[in-house]
């Protein structure tokens, strides 16, 4: 009878040490990290029961403390990795949407940039400062093409003029 | 005050031979039951990776960060790298993951002393105390040997 009671609890203990053990080497594993959650509260919940029959019986309750120490620090980093997926799952949802407003508002600011068709470039270096303006507008554009084939057009015809006077 | 009073009497009651001996008794059973279930495990985990080629990848357990997000993480490749070092072919092991051979060596060396520690305390039971307290402190101290690379993980996702 006192054998019987001098081993109360022994079994869970054993049980949740085990259980604690494989918890926390599982959930220092990354990859499978989130299954130590489970296991771990297994051991807590063996290592609970443990110490409750050992405490009622008397008995040494080493084993069962242990399993729920081990236990209680798997379940701890699974903790971590479990907020870790959460958060990630919670963001998973709005990064489309996110990723959609952003190439929006890229989209507008190059209309913009073409509609307005201005640009300036500026370059500094300590004092030294460079500002370099300039405009895209098609407009200005097709008057800058017509003003070069226009000074094009005055220097062919002052090298011909040229050509003709020297040849007479 | 009842409580004291059953500690002081608990402490007055001088411990026979016979129960230290039925002490020790139970402390080598149960350790012994410990040290076989663990052994037990490893082998079940070398088991595991020598069974599934690291080639065609068929490995029934799939990590479960690289599922949630996509990217590797520092443990990926770790059943591959534990089925190559059983085939030996090391440099292979090393490509699927860096710290598989660190701690496929936590696991054997794990492995190596249940089997010695059940040997020693069928032997020598009376030195029980002393095999628990130096397995404890060398169990820890090749866990965190091993297992170390990883807190860097854990920290970055928490932070």
């Amino acid at each position: 009878m006192e054998e019987n009671n001098k081993n109360t609890g022994h079994g869970m203990g054993v049980a949740a040490l085990i259980m604690g053990i494989i918890s926390v080497v599982v959930a220092f594993i990354p990859c499978v990290g989130l299954l130590a959650f489970f296991t771990a509260i297994v051991a807590i919940v063996l290592g609970a029961i443990g110490i409750s029959q050992a405490s009622r019986a008397e008995s040494p309750k080493g084993l069962a403390i242990g399993g729920l120490v081990t236990g209680g620090l798997a379940l701890l980093i699974s903790i971590a990795q479990v907020v870790f997926f959460a958060g990630f799952s919670r963001n998973f949802d709005t990064i489309g949407d996110k990723i959609e407003e952003a190439f929006e508002e890229v989209g507008e600011d190059i209309r913009d940039d073409f509609e307005s068709g201005d640009f300036k470039i500026t370059i500094e270096d300590g004092e030294d400062k460079i500002e370099i303006e300039g405009s895209a507008k098609k407009e200005d554009l097709r008057n800058k093409l017509e003003k070069l084939e226009g000074v094009e057009l005055e220097q062919e015809e002052k090298a011909e003029e040229k050509d003709t006077t020297k040849q007479k | 005050m009842n409580w004291n009073r059953k500690r002081k009497q608990k402490k007055k009651i001088p411990r026979s031979k016979n129960n230290i001996i039925a002490s020790i008794e139970g402390e080598r059973k149960t350790y012994l039951a410990i040290n076989a279930i663990f052994a037990g495990i490893i082998i079940l985990v070398f088991i595991y990776s020598g069974f599934f080629n690291p080639e065609k990848s068929e490995y029934p357990l799939r990590c479960i960060h690289e599922q949630v997000t996509g990217e590797p993480c520092p443990s990926c490749g770790l059943s591959r790298s534990f089925s190559s070092i059983i085939r030996g072919n090391l440099d292979q092991a090393l490509m699927y993951n860096e710290y598989g051979m660190r701690i496929f060596l936590f696991f054997l060396l794990q492995l190596v002393m249940r089997i010695s520690n059940i040997v020693f305390i069928l032997r020598k039971p009376l030195l029980i105390r002393n095999l628990i307290i130096a397995d404890s402190v060398i169990a820890v101290i090749t866990f965190l040997l091993a297992f170390g690379q990883f807190f860097t993980y854990y920290i970055r996702i928490l932070f």
